[in-house]
C-alpha cells in the first residue's frame, strides 16, 4: 500500500484569506439567489478523501475518510494488523472512530483515483479536463508513481488530435515540449518530421512565406539534431523563392509601382534576408515609398474629430492626430506640468492670466483671421462644437494686422492653451481643412484601415511615411506574433503584461506614452441603483481592483505607475510627476470587502425603499445591471472579471460591448460604462469629465460647484487645493467610480527613426517619422 | 382729468367727445339689465378707450393716401367689427417717435403720457405697416397704460393694399390683453371683474361673437398694483407687477370671474382694501416658444448664480422634474407648454429649495429672478455628506463586527471575540469625525446671517449624528459580555 506525504492542507491554509471570503461571500449569494441547479461535482472539486476497503468479514464495505495521519508515521503498508487507526468518516468529520488494521483489506488514497481519472480522460480524448487533472496532481502530489508517463501520453495523444486536424501549430508546440522532455523518444522524433513538413508546405501552398521562414528558424534552433535532412530541403526552397521576389519587386520598381516594390523588398528580407542584392534594393524602395504597418487590437472603426468625446477613448485619441491638427497641442511634460505648442504659430500668455496672443506663422496657409474665427466658433454656444470651458472664458476676439489674433479672457486663467484644443477640422472652409489634415482615410474596413498622405497638409515633410495601414489583430498575443513576424513595423499600445517580454527583445524599441491611462466605471446616473451613492460604493467595494490589476492585466509583473486609484486623477508615474499636483495622496483607494459591500448592497436598497415610499413610489427592483465595454483588450479582460466579482455579492452583470471607435452608447440603457481616459492636465479635464455638461454628467451639485471654483483660481497652490477637493468629493460620492492607471506602451522596430522619448499619442511625431529597412 | 376717478372722468369725456350715441348705448345697456347688473361697477360697464398709432416705413410702394386714409378706415372697421366694447381712434404716429416705432423701440410710459393725444387712453397700439415682398407686414404692438407694460409684438401678412385694416385690426385684437380688477381674494381663490365686461353680449344672444375684451375659462393673467398719491396721481413707482404670481380662471359669470392663483411669495395681495390701491391683471398670451430665466445674486446682481437645478412642475403634475442646470450665464430655457400653459418653477441647490417661481413660459424673452448666493452652504452640505457617508461606512463596519463579536462569545470563541472587539476598538471614534468637522469649519461660514443659521444648523445635525451612532457604549457592552464570559 502506498502512502504519500499529503499537501493539501497546506495548499488550503496557503490561500485561506482570499478563498475564505469568496467562499462565504459566494455561499452567501447562491443562498440569495437559490435558484441555480446543482451540477455534477469533478473528482478534483471535491475536498481530499480516502477509500478504506474493508475486508470479507466486514463485508467489504467501502469507507471514505477524511486523510488518515497513519499511527507513529508509520507507512500503513508497514503496519500490523493488530494496530489501531484513527479515522473519521467523511460524513461526520467531527466524530473520531477507531479502527482495527486487521480488518482492512486496501486504502486507496486520493491522489491515486485522481490520476487514474486523468487517465481515463486522455483515453476518452478529453484532453483539457485531463490536463486539468495532471497540473494539480504534479503541483499537490508531484511523487505519485505514474505521473510523467501519463504527461507524457497526454501530449502525445493531443499533438496526434490536432495534426489530424490540420493544426499543425498547436501540434507542433505540444510535440515541442514533449521533445523537451523525451529528446530521444522515437516517436517523438517521427512526429516531429511528420508535423513540420506538413506545416512548411501548408505555409508556402498558402504564400505565407514570412511565416515559411520563422518556421525554418524555429526549426533550426530547437529541433536541427532531430530534423536535419529537413532543414536543409527547406533552405533551398526559401533562397529560390526570395529570389523569385526578389526579381517581381524589381520590376515594380521599374514599372513605377514604387509601393509594391516596398512591400516585396520588406518580404523578401523576410523570407531570405541574405539574399543578394536585397539590402540596396530594400534601401532605395523606402526612401521611394515609406509605409508603416500599425499593429492594434481596438480599431479601426469611424473617428469623427469633431465629436466631443475622443479624449475619452484609445482609438479616438490615437486617432486624432492622424486625421488633423489642434491649435494647441499637448506635446510633453515639464516641471511645471503640461507643456502645449501653438500648431499654426507661437502664443504668449499675459503675466496676469487674461489675454492670450497668437502669432501665426506664415506660409502655412492661415491668418489670424481665421484663428479667431475658430476661437470664436469654440465659444459659440450655439454650435455642438462648442467648449464650454472657453465660453465661459472669453471674453472677446480680435485680430492685430493679418497674422495675429488676440483673445481677451474674462477673468484670470491659469492655463487657457488646455481650453483650446480646437480640431482645425473647425476651420470654415474646406480648402483650410484640407490644407489642416494630416493623412486621407483610404479605405477602413473591420480588419483593416488605409492611410495615405494628404498632398496638400501644410506641415508635411519629405520622410514622413506615404501610407499607413492599421491593421487590427484579435488579441494582443496575435500582435506581437505578426511584429516578430514581420508583418508589421508597430503596435500602438502593448498588452501591459507584455511589456517585460518584448523589451527584451533587442529588435525592437519600446516607448512609454508620457500620460498615463486612468481607467474607471462611470455610472449611469438616471438609473436608481447605480444614481444611489450607496450602492455605487458597494460595488466599489465589491471589485477586487488589485486583483484584476496584478493578476489579469499585469501577469503578476510590475510595472512602474501602473497601480489602483482613488479619484479621477492621474497620481503620477512617480511621487514627484508635476501631474499629480490634482490627487489626494492621502485618500487610499477602498479595499476590496465583499462582506462589506454586501451590508451596503442592503442599506441601498433599504434607503431607496424609504425614498420610494416618501414619493408614493415601489422600490425599484435590482436587475442585471449592464455593463458597457469599449473595445479594447484590457476593458474586455477587466470587465470579464468585474462581472464574476458582482456576481459574487449578489448582483447579476451583463455586458454590452461598443463598437470600435465609440466611447458611450448612444441611448440610456446601461447602468456602468468602462472609460478609460487621460489627465494631462486637471485644471481642464476635471470639468470635461466629470461636469454636468461634461462626459459623465455628474449631477452632484457639490462637485459642480467645486468644478465652477476651479474654473476661478488664479494661483497654482490654490488649483491644486481645489483639485484636491474635488477628488475628495468624488471619493465620498463615488461619482466615478476608479479602476487602475495603467501607464501604456508602444513597441515599434528598429528601423522606425523618430518616435519621442515619451510619446503623448501613437502619432505625435509622425512628420519626424523615418523608415529604414532592417 | 385724471384716470382714478371713473365717473368723473367718464362723463366728461362722453361729452367733450360729443359720442352721445355710445352713451346712449351704454345707458341701454344699464336700463336693461337685471337687478343682479345694478351692482356692477362703472368698471365694467366702461369701454375700453384705445388709440392705435400707424407708422409706415418711408417706401415708395406704399400708397400715399393711407397717411390719410388708413386711420379712418381701422377706425371704421373698429367700429364695426367691436360695437360698444372699445372706444377706438387711430391716428398716423407722432413724427418725434416714428423712428423709435419703426425700430421696434419702445418708450419709457412717462413719455407717453405727457402725450396730449393719449391723455384719456387705456391701450396704445402701435402698428408697423411695411412691404414684404408682394405682401404688406404689419406689427402691432400694445401698450396698456394702467399696467404700464408693453407687450410681445404680433406680426402678421396681409396679400394686398385693401386687405391692411382689417388685417391690422385682427392683429390689434390679438395682441389686446383684457384687465379684470381684483376685487376679493380668499386663500386660494379669488374674485375679479371684467373690464367692460358687463358690454358682453350674453352667452345665448343671436348677436353674441367672440370679442378681444373676453376672459374666458382656463385664461392666465399676470397682476399687478396700481398706488395713487393723495393727489389721486399714480407715482413713478406706482405700478408694480406682483412677481412670480399667476392667476387662471376657473370660473367666468358675466362681468365676474373666478380665478385660483399660484405665487412664489405667502401674501402676494394686499388683502385689506384701501380707496388708493388697486390691484389688477392682464390677460397672459405667451407667443414665443420658451422663455429664458436668469437667475442673479440677490445682493450682487451682475453676478449670476451657475448650477442651480431648476425643476417644473404644471398646475396638475405630481412631482416636479429637472428643467436643467443654470449654464455660466445663470440661465435656463424654459420652453412653452401649450398643455401647461402655466409652470411652477423650483431652484435648488443641493438639498436647499431656494425659491418657487410661477411663470407662464413664452411671455417674455427673459426673466431675472434675484435669489440669495448658496455657494457656502452648498459647500458645507458637500462636506458634510462626505462626512456623513463616512459616518454610515463606519456604522456598517462597527454592527457587523460586533455581530461577529456577540456570536463568538456565545460559541465561547472567547479568543476570536477578542481580536475583533480590539478591531472594533481601532476604528474611528466620534472624536476623530469631530476633529475632521472642527478642521474644517472654520472656513465655512458666511456674512449673511440667515445663510450662517443654516450652515450652523448642518453642522448642528452632524454633530447630532455622531452622538447618535459613535457612542463608546457599544465597545463597553461588548467588553462587558467578553469579560463575563471569561469569568464563567
Amino acid at each position: 500500500m502506498m502512502l504519500t506525504n499529503r499537501q493539501s492542507g497546506n495548499l488550503r491554509s496557503s490561500t485561506v484569506p482570499f478563498f475564505t471570503t469568496r467562499v462565504i461571500v459566494t455561499a452567501l449569494a447562491w443562498w440569495c439567489l437559490a435558484a441555480v441547479p446543482a451540477q455534477a461535482q469533478r473528482l478534483i472539486d471535491e475536498d481530499p478523501y480516502d477509500t478504506i476497503v474493508l475486508n470479507g468479514q466486514n463485508l467489504n464495505r467501502e469507507l471514505q475518510v477524511v486523510p488518515v495521519e497513519w499511527p507513529r508515521g508509520k507507512d500503513p503498508a508497514n503496519l500490523r494488523s493488530s494496530d489501531r487507526v484513527r479515522i473519521r468518516l467523511l460524513s461526520n468529520p467531527d466524530e473520531q472512530l477507531e479502527l482495527s488494521w486487521g480488518g482492512v483489506e486496501r486504502v486507496i488514497p486520493f491522489e491515486e483515483r485522481l490520476l487514474r481519472e486523468a487517465k481515463r480522460l486522455t483515453t476518452q480524448q478529453k484532453f483539457d479536463e485531463a490536463f486539468e487533472y495532471l497540473a494539480f496532481i504534479r503541483v499537490n502530489y508531484p511523487d505519485i508513481a505514474g505521473l510523467d508517463a501519463a504527461i507524457d501520453k497526454l501530449l502525445y495523444a493531443e499533438a496526434l488530435g490536432f495534426y489530424r486536424t490540420a493544426e499543425y501549430e498547436r501540434s507542433l508546440l505540444l510535440l515541442g515540449e514533449l521533445y523537451q522532455r523525451r529528446p530521444a523518444l522515437g516517436p517523438v522524433i517521427k512526429g516531429l518530421q511528420r508535423v513540420l513538413e506538413a506545416q512548411f508546405k501548408q505555409l508556402i501552398d498558402s504564400g505565407q512565406l514570412n511565416r515559411a521562414r520563422r518556421l525554418f528558424e524555429l526549426a533550426k534552433d530547437r529541433y536541427a539534431k532531430a530534423v536535419p535532412q529537413i532543414l536543409e530541403k527547406w533552405e533551398t526552397t526559401l533562397q529560390r523563392l526570395a529570389a523569385q521576389a526578389l526579381e517581381t519587386a524589381e520590376a515594380k520598381m521599374a514599372d513605377g509601382d514604387y509601393r509594391a516594390a516596398y512591400l516585396g523588398a520588406r518580404e523578401v528580407l523576410e523570407i531570405w534576408p541574405d539574399t543578394s542584392r536585397v539590402q540596396e534594393f530594400s534601401k532605395l524602395a523606402a526612401q521611394r515609398y515609406p509605409l508603416v504597418r500599425v499593429g492594434v487590437t481596438d480599431g479601426p472603426g469611424a473617428v469623427d474629430r469633431r465629436q466631443r468625446w475622443d479624449a475619452y477613448g484609445w482609438v479616438t485619441r490615437r486617432r486624432s492626430r492622424l486625421i488633423d491638427r489642434q491649435l494647441f497641442e499637448l506635446i510633453g511634460v515639464g516641471p511645471d506640468g503640461a507643456e502645449y505648442r501653438c500648431v499654426p504659430g507661437a502664443e504668449r500668455v499675459a503675466d496676469n492670466y487674461r489675454s492670450l496672443e497668437i502669432q501665426v506663422d506664415s506660409g502655412n496657409e492661415l491668418t489670424g483671421i481665421q484663428v479667431a474665427q475658430l476661437m470664436l466658433l469654440w465659444a459659440d454656444g450655439s454650435s455642438p462644437w462648442s467648449d464650454p470651458i472657453w465660453m465661459g472664458l472669453v471674453g472677446r476676439v480680435g485680430t492685430e494686422g493679418l497674422m495675429k489674433t488676440v483673445a481677451g479672457l474674462q477673468r484670470p486663467f491659469l492655463r487657457p492653451q488646455a481650453a483650446l484644443d480646437i480640431p482645425c477640422s473647425l476651420l470654415p472652409t474646406e480648402g483650410l481643412r484640407k490644407n489642416w489634415r494630416v493623412y486621407d482615410l483610404a479605405s477602413n474596413s473591420d480588419d483593416q484601415s488605409q492611410f495615405t498622405i494628404n498632398p496638400e497638409y501644410v506641415l508635411a515633410t519629405a520622410t514622413q511615411p506615404r501610407e499607413l495601414i492599421e491593421q487590427r489583430f484579435d488579441t494582443p498575443q496575435q500582435g506581437l506574433r505578426a511584429l516578430r513576424n514581420g508583418q508589421i513595423d508597430l503596435i500602438d499600445r502593448v498588452f501591459p503584461a507584455d511589456v517585460d517580454q518584448i523589451r527584451r527583445d533587442k529588435r525592437f524599441q519600446v516607448r512609454r506614452y508620457r500620460i498615463p491611462g486612468l481607467h474607471a466605471l462611470v455610472p449611469n446616473f438616471n438609473r436608481p441603483f447605480t444614481g444611489n451613492r450607496i450602492f455605487r460604493r458597494a460595488l466599489l467595494y465589491a471589485i477586487d481592483r488589485e486583483k484584476i490589476l496584478g493578476r489579469d492585466l499585469l501577469a503578476g509583473r510590475s510595472l512602474e505607475g501602473c497601480r489602483v486609484i482613488s479619484g479621477p486623477f492621474s497620481p503620477g508615474l512617480r511621487s514627484d510627476d508635476p501631474m499629480a499636483y490634482g490627487n489626494d495622496g492621502s485618500l487610499e483607494p477602498r479595499a476590496y470587502d465583499p462582506r462589506h459591500a454586501r451590508t451596503l448592497l442592503q442599506l441601498a436598497q433599504v434607503e431607496m425603499a424609504s425614498t420610494g415610499n416618501q414619493q408614493d413610489a415601489s422600490a425599484p427592483e435590482l436587475r442585471e445591471l449592464v455593463l458597457v465595454c469599449p473595445a479594447s483588450d484590457i476593458a474586455r479582460v477587466a470587465c470579464d472579471e468585474i462581472v464574476e466579482d458582482l456576481a459574487l455579492i449578489g448582483i447579476a452583470c451583463r455586458l454590452r460591448q461598443l463598437k470600435p471607435g465609440e466611447n458611450r452608447p448612444v441611448d440610456d440603457e446601461w447602468d456602468l460604462l468602462y472609460v478609460e481616459y487621460n489627465v494631462a492636465d486637471p485644471l481642464v479635464a476635471a470639468k470635461r469629465l466629470l461636469a454636468h455638461d461634461g462626459f459623465m454628467a455628474c449631477p452632484s451639485p457639490h462637485v459642480n460647484l467645486a468644478l465652477r471654483q476651479l474654473e476661478r483660481v488664479i494661483a497654482w497652490s490654490e488649483a491644486g487645493e481645489k483639485l484636491r477637493t474635488i477628488h475628495q468629493l468624488t471619493y465620498e460620492d463615488c461619482s466615478l467610480l476608479p479602476l487602475w492607471q495603467l501607464v501604456d506602451h508602444m513597441v515599434a522596430r528598429n528601423g522606425i527613426s523618430g518616435l519621442p522619448n515619451e510619446p503623448i499619442t501613437t502619432y505625435q511625431s509622425i512628420e519626424s517619422w523615418r523608415v529604414l529597412p532592417e | 382729468m385724471t384716470t382714478h376717478d371713473p365717473v368723473r372722468y367718464f362723463f366728461l369725456t362722453r361729452l367733450l367727445r360729443g359720442a352721445i350715441g355710445r352713451w346712449c348705448c351704454v345707458c341701454l345697456v344699464a336700463c336693461c339689465v337685471t337687478n343682479e347688473s345694478f351692482a356692477q361697477s362703472l368698471w365694467e360697464v366702461s369701454p375700453y378707450r384705445v388709440h392705435a398709432w400707424i407708422a409706415m416705413e418711408p417706401d415708395p410702394r406704399l400708397p400715399t393716401s393711407w397717411d390719410t386714409d388708413l386711420p379712418g378706415e381701422l377706425a371704421t372697421a373698429a367700429e364695426i367689427r367691436l360695437g360698444a366694447v372699445w372706444d377706438f381712434s387711430a391716428s398716423i404716429v407722432p413724427s418725434k417717435f416714428l423712428v423709435d416705432t419703426l425700430n421696434a423701440r419702445t418708450w419709457a410710459w412717462e413719455e407717453l403720457e405727457a402725450e396730449s393725444e393719449l391723455a384719456d387712453v387705456d391701450k396704445l397700439f402701435t402698428a408697423i405697416v411695411r412691404r414684404r415682398g408682394q405682401a404688406y407686414e404689419i406689427v402691432i404692438r400694445e401698450f396698456d397704460f394702467s399696467t404700464r407694460a408693453w407687450s410681445l409684438p404680433v406680426h402678421r401678412l396681409a396679400k394686398s393694399a385693401d386687405q391692411v385694416p382689417n388685417a391690422s385690426l385682427r392683429s390689434i385684437c390679438v395682441a389686446f390683453a383684457p384687465l379684470v380688477r381684483i376685487e376679493r381674494i380668499g386663500d386660494d381663490q379669488l374674485t375679479a371683474s371684467v373690464r367692460a365686461g358687463a358690454l358682453l353680449r350674453a352667452k345665448g344672444s343671436p348677436r353674441r361673437w367672440t370679442l378681444p375684451i373676453e376672459v374666458r375659462p382656463q385664461d392666465v393673467l399676470k397682476p399687478v398694483i396700481r398706488r395713487t398719491d393723495r393727489n389721486g396721481k399714480v407715482g413713478p413707482t406706482g405700478v408694480k407687477p406682483i412677481d412670480w404670481t399667476v392667476l387662471t380662471v376657473t370660473e367666468s359669470q358675466g362681468s365676474r370671474v373666478q380665478c385660483s392663483w399660484i405665487s412664489g411669495y405667502r401674501q402676494p395681495f394686499r388683502t385689506r382694501r384701501s380707496s388708493r390701491v388697486e390691484q389688477l391683471a392682464t390677460v397672459v398670451n405667451p407667443r414665443l416658444s420658451a422663455t429664458t430665466l436668469k437667475l442673479v445674486d440677490r445682493q450682487r446682481p451682475e453676478n449670476p448664480l451657475i448650477g442651480y437645478e431648476i425643476y417644473t412642475r404644471g398646475m396638475s403634475q405630481e412631482s416636479p422634474t429637472l428643467v436643467g442646470r443654470t449654464n455660466w450665464q445663470g440661465e435656463v430655457s424654459i420652453r412653452r407648454d401649450q398643455e401647461t400653459p402655466i409652470q411652477i418653477l423650483y431652484v435648488r441647490s443641493g438639498r436647499q429649495l431656494l425659491g418657487k417661481l410661477p411663470i407662464v413660459p413664452g411671455d417674455r424673452a427673459e426673466l431675472v429672478a434675484p435669489l440669495r448666493n448658496d455657494d457656502v452652504r452648498l459647500e458645507t452640505e458637500g462636506f458634510l455628506l462626505g462626512i456623513q457617508e463616512s459616518l454610515v461606512d463606519l456604522v456598517a463596519r462597527r454592527e457587523a463586527l460586533a455581530g461577529r463579536i456577540r456570536r463568538h462569545i456565545a460559541n465561547n470563541q472567547l479568543d476570536e471575540a477578542e481580536d475583533l472587539l480590539n478591531l472594533l476598538r481601532r476604528l474611528d471614534t466620534q472624536a476623530d469625525f469631530v476633529q475632521r468637522v472642527q478642521q474644517r469649519q472654520g472656513g465655512l461660514t458666511s456674512g449673511d446671517p440667515q445663510l450662517k443659521t443654516r450652515i450652523d444648523q448642518l453642522f448642528a445635525q452632524t454633530n447630532a449624528l455622531f452622538q447618535q451612532y459613535l457612542s463608546r457604549e457599544q465597545v463597553d457592552e461588548l467588553t462587558r459580555l467578553l469579560n463575563a464570559a471569561r469569568e464563567k
